[in-house]
This record gives structure tokens, sequence and C-alpha cells, in this order.
């Protein structure tokens, strides 16, 4: 019996170092990342992984880079610095050559602060704080920066004209701060006057204070996600508040928040429009939903343009070499994605990058109701 | 002025849930920290029955589903721990708690849902609207309030209860069923959290797994703010924190500081009246 085990576990010993060997020799390019796969954001993580695996498998499918098929694995890092930065370490080890960092911003600065000294190219689909691509010159971008659509969103209210503003965010969330600073600041360059509310992690269920004290608004903006802004809406309809609600793309989802006594317009500002008849995001769309029998969110939008995006970025700088150094892949990739012919149609619109990392596409505002 | 109504109705919400904490507490003498889930147990019974059903229908589910869930959950997780000591028993109810959570989130996944309750309306007093809603569940407040404190007082089954929170040794001497007395307390306990569940869901129309942890918190503070074990403490508790945060939530200054402002109040009433504003010093006998 001992021998018989023995035998065994010698021929396993065999057939895993094939299988190691296996791994050497395939043509292929390792794309890595790390995510909330479990948890409390996984459905992030999922998103984005499941919008990334579309992305390669179409890939794949269609001939892959120059006959070379690529790889995406996303290890889970349950939205912590820690477990992100772990991840990255594991990922390296088992022969990552580029990647799309990290899905959740705290996650992301730790990956991006590794990856600067492995000079290895990520493009983050997800991660919207400023600071994650901050002088980092091998950190790109798919998804607007949190102040970015603070300002934009003072373009909108603007050119809508409202004459009495109010605005909502949540103090303990970066997202959100992010977002209102920006917000903040461009109103007062403006002159645009404006009441502020608030409310914090402890403090996110009940809004009738913060919802009485707007009451008189034409339009309530809410750099806020979908969860609390669907709190907010029900909070108007029981203090006979008309406003407008106006959010950024983290009101997406905020559809399934409200029901039919919420008469108040709402809209948001995002890149990517789950109706949208556009050729890319259409196709996505129907690919999508045939894949996982679900409807696509922003996230996974977000993650198939990033695998998108380091394919195009690639293909342009003429990759032939699947075993490729993860720093010279950045060096070259780098190199395609900022020139100023790349530009890439992808679900969440035309993008096209500079050296800050930071992505240029069109802004649509996409009305709920 | 709308800010104190509003704070009135959170008020007397945090009062409901204030009052079972207390009742388990002044018979049982423990903390039963899964108080706050079983609200969430009660609103979920209500999300779903409401689909099907009316509303007093899924409010009545709802008061047999929170009930049976608290005897289940004495029966199964507080009674065998009878004779250990409290902290075994503290330590077991936040168990119990991360249960009820992690079971909810397996049923209904994480995710908040909306839930569409019938609008109650409002009625014109004075200059003022007032939300027909803060005045029933100020209303159901204080009648629960009455009932609880003539039951206690005036039935047997109450005064079984005085005398096991007075000495459990020495009622169960006297005859009382120790055990089933503090089944009927769980029992009663939890129909109040259903209770508070129903209010809750009218102030705040949306269901998620951890929906009762914070209000728990927060009921648990009022109850010893009110001198836990007091039924009318309680009550008192819970409007003067209703009150304090939506008085802080409303002055910008103070918003982003509301919730440390709440616990600040709490640890101040401990080091000024260490029983609570209406509770009760009992001298130790040696």
């Amino acid at each position: 019996m001992k021998k018989v085990l023995s035998l065994l576990l010698a021929a396993l010993l065999i057939v895993t170092c094939f299988v190691g060997c296996g791994k050497e020799t395939a043509n292929e390019i390792f794309i890595g990342a790390t995510g909330p796969l479990t948890g409390d954001a996984s459905s992030y993580g999922n998103s984005v992984n499941n919008g990334a695996m579309l992305a390669v498998e179409e890939i794949n499918a269609a001939g892959g880079l120059n006959g070379i098929n690529l790889k995406f694995e996303m290890k889970d890092d349950k939205a912590t610095a820690g477990d992100a930065a772990t991840g990255y370490d594991s990922l390296m080890d088992e022969g990552m050559q580029i990647s799309l960092g990290s899905v959740t911003s705290g996650s992301c600065e730790s990956f991006a602060a590794k990856s600067v000294e492995d000079n290895l190219f990520f493009i983050t689909p997800s991660a919207s704080a400023a600071n994650v691509i901050e002088n980092r010159p091998n950190a790109f971008r798919v998804c607007f920066g949190d102040p970015d659509q603070g300002v934009l969103a003072v373009d909108e209210l603007e050119k809508a004209g409202y004459k009495k503003i109010g605005a909502i965010y949540d103090s303990s969330d970066d997202y959100s701060s992010g977002i209102y600073e920006a917000f903040k600041a461009a109103m007062a360059e403006k002159k645009i006057t404006y009441i502020e509310q608030s409310f914090d992690a402890e403090n996110k269920k009940d809004f009738s204070t913060q919802v009485e004290a707007l009451k008189d608004c034409d339009a309530i903006f809410l750099p806020i996600y979908y969860t609390e802004a669907g709190l907010i809406a029900k909070a108007c309809v029981a203090k006979g508040c008309t406003a407008v609600l106006f959010g950024c793309d983290g009101l997406d989802g905020v559809a399934d928040q409200i029901d039919a006594t919420v008469t108040n317009k709402i809209s948001y500002i995002t890149p990517f429009d789950v109706n949208s008849t556009d050729e890319v995001p259409a196709k996505f769309v129907a690919a999508y939903k045939a894949k996982y029998n679900e409807t696509p969110d922003q996230f996974a939008a977000d993650g198939y343009d990033a695998i998108y995006a380091i394919y195009e970025a690639m293909k342009a700088a003429n990759i032939t070499d699947a075993d490729i150094e993860a720093s010279e892949l950045c060096e070259a990739v780098k190199k395609a994605i900022t020139d100023a012919s790349f530009k890439l149609d992808g679900a969440t619109g035309e993008m096209k990058w500079d050296a800050s990392g930071a992505c240029t596409k069109v802004p649509q505002i996409v009305e709920v109701n | 002025m709308s800010t104190i109504l509003d704070g009135l109705s959170l008020g007397a919400i945090y009062a409901l849930i204030a009052l079972g904490y207390t009742m388990v507490y002044g018979i049982a003498k423990m903390l039963n920290f899964a108080h706050g889930d079983i609200i969430m147990v009660g609103a979920y019974a209500i999300f779903v029955t409401l689909a099907s059903t009316n509303l007093l229908l899924a409010l009545v589910v709802s008061i047999l589903l929170c009930a049976v869930t608290g005897v289940v959950v004495e029966k199964l997780a507080y009674k065998p721990l009878r004779s250990a000591s409290p902290l075994a028993v503290l330590i077991t109810a936040i168990g119990v708690s991360y249960f009820l959570q992690g079971t909810a989130q397996l049923i209904f996944g994480s995710k908040s849902q909306p839930i569409t309750l019938p609008s109650l309306g409002s009625i014109q007093i004075g200059n003022f609207q007032v939300e027909l809603r803060t005045v029933i569940t100020l209303g159901v407040g204080a009648l629960l309030m009455v009932g609880l404190t003539l039951f206690v007082k005036c039935t047997r089954t109450g005064r079984a209860m005085l005398a096991v929170s007075e000495d459990k040794g020495a009622a169960q001497l006297m005859g009382v069923n120790v055990n089933r007395i503090i089944m009927i307390t769980f029992a009663i306990g939890s129909t109040l959290a259903a209770c508070a569940s129903f209010f809750y869901l009218l102030q705040i129309p949306s269901v998620s797994p951890t929906l009762g942890a914070m209000p728990g918190i927060k009921a648990f503070a009022a109850a010893v703010i009110g001198g836990i074990g007091s039924i009318p403490g309680a009550m008192v508790g819970g409007v003067l924190l209703g009150l304090v945060e939506k008085i802080c939530t409303s002055i910008p200054v103070l918003n982003p500081y509301t919730t440390a402002i709440e616990f600040g109040l709490l640890i101040v009433i401990l080091l000024v009246r260490p029983i609570g504003l209406l509770g009760v010093r009992r001298r130790e006998k040696v």
C-alpha cells in the first residue's frame, strides 16, 4: 500500500513538473489584477473580472495578439491594501507581464506603489482616486478621476441654469469627498452659491434632516453611491421636495433603489450607458448578457475597456514576443498608448490617454426616469 | 421645528428598540446584542410578505417570526449558558448577531433593497405639517411603555418576571418557572423589535442585512442613558438620543460629529449618574 502511494506521489511530482514547464513555453501574455471578489465590495471586483474575462475571450477567439493569446487572472484583495500587495507579489511570481492594477482606490494605491519599482505597466479600470496615477509614469486608468467628475458636474449644473442648488456628500468616503472637494472649488471659482449638507458612514440611512434643509432647491447634487441616493429620493418624496437629483457614476444602479412613488427627476454623469445604441457598447452589453445572464454595470464596462486598451496598445507597439519582460513591455506600451494617434473606441466611449495616465473621454448624462 | 419632529420620530424608534433591550436586561440580566438583528429579521419578514399580501398581515407575520426567532435564539444560544459568566453570554450574543446577519446575507444578498410602504400622509397641527407616522410611532411607543409597565406590575406573569429579576434562585424556590419566564421575556422583547422594524421601515424604506446593527447600538446607548432595566427610562433615553441626533445633523458645524456627540452624551451621563436618568439604585445585600 505504502509503495503504491509513494509511486503515485512520485508520478504526481513528475506531472506537476511538466505543468510548470507547460506554462513557461505557452504562447501567452499574462495580465494580472487584484480586486474584491469576496466581501462587501465584491460586486465591483466581480463585475470588472467578468468584463475583463469577456474581452480576453473575444480577443483570443479572434486570433489573439499577433498569434499570442492573452491570459487574465484577478486575485482576491477584499478591497484591502494589504491583500492587494500580497496579490501583487504572487502575480509577479506567476509571471505577470502587464496589469489592470486594482479595482478599488485603496488597494490600487498599494498595488501602484509596488508596480513602480518593477516598472510594470498597469491601467486600472475603476480606481478613481486622484493619487493612484499621480507621479507614476507606469500608471494609467480607464474611468474618470474623482475630481474630474466634480468639475464636469459644475459645468452641467451651470448649463441647466438652476437657481437654487444643494449638495449632499458622504464626508467619510474618499470617492464622495474627492468629487465634492473639486465641485466645491469649481463652484467657488464660478461664484455659484449652493447649500452644503453631508452625512457619514454611521448616519447614512435617515436623510430627513438633510432633505429638509434643501427642500426648496431646484437641483440637488449627489456625489455619492446609489444606495444612499435611493434613500434620499425617498426622503424627498416624504418631505415633498421636487428638486432634480443629479449625481456622478456612483449613481449607476439607483434605478433598482427607487419605486413609482419617486417623482423627482434623477440623472447622472457617466461614461457608460447600458441602453446606448452606439455600436461598441451595444455589442458589449449583448455579449455580456449572453455570457453572464445579467446586465453589465459600469465596472464591467471599465474592465472590458481596460483589456482592450492593453490589447490595442500592444498591437500598436507591435509586440510579437510572448516572453517579453514586464519592464520592456511597459516602455513599449506606454509609448504606444500616449501616442497622439492612439484612440480606443470602447464600451465607455472614445478614449485617449496622455502621459499623466488620465483618460480623456466624453461623459454622457443618463436619465433614470 | 421640523427637525424636532424628525428627531421625535427617530427617537420613538430608538425608544421601541431600547424597550426590548431593557426588558431582557432587566429580567434575564443579560445584554442581548442580537436584538438589533431581530429588527432586521422583522424588516425582511415585512419585505417578503408585503410582496404578496397586505400590510396588516405582513405586520402579523413579522411579529410572529420575530417572537419565534427570539425564543429559538434564547433556547439554543443563551439557555445552555444560564449559569455561565456574563461575559460568555455577552460574547455569545455578539455571535448570534453575526449569525443572523450572515444568514440574511446568504438568503437575500448583501445589497440593500428598497421597499414601498403605503404613505400615511400628514396632518396639520397649528402652522406645522406633521407626518402621521411621527405621531403614530410616538403614540405606539408611549402605549407600549404604559402597557408593559402595567403588565409587569399587575399580572401574575409580570410579577413572576420581577421576582426572577430580583433573585433567580429564590424565585425558583418560590415555584416560579424561571426558564418559562425568561422565554416569555424574549418573546415580548422580540415582538417589540418587530414593531420597531415596521416604524423603522416607515422612516427608512430600504432593507439590508446590516440594517439593525447601528440602530441596535444606538438604542442600547439610549437604554443605558435612560437607566438600563427601567421601562420609562428606555423611552426617555430613546427620544432624547433621537432629538440629539437630528439637531446635531441639522447644524452644519456639528454634523460631522453627530455620532461622537451621541455617544459622548452616553459617557457624560454615565459619569454624572452611572445608573442612568431613571435608573433605580439597588442596594447590594451582603
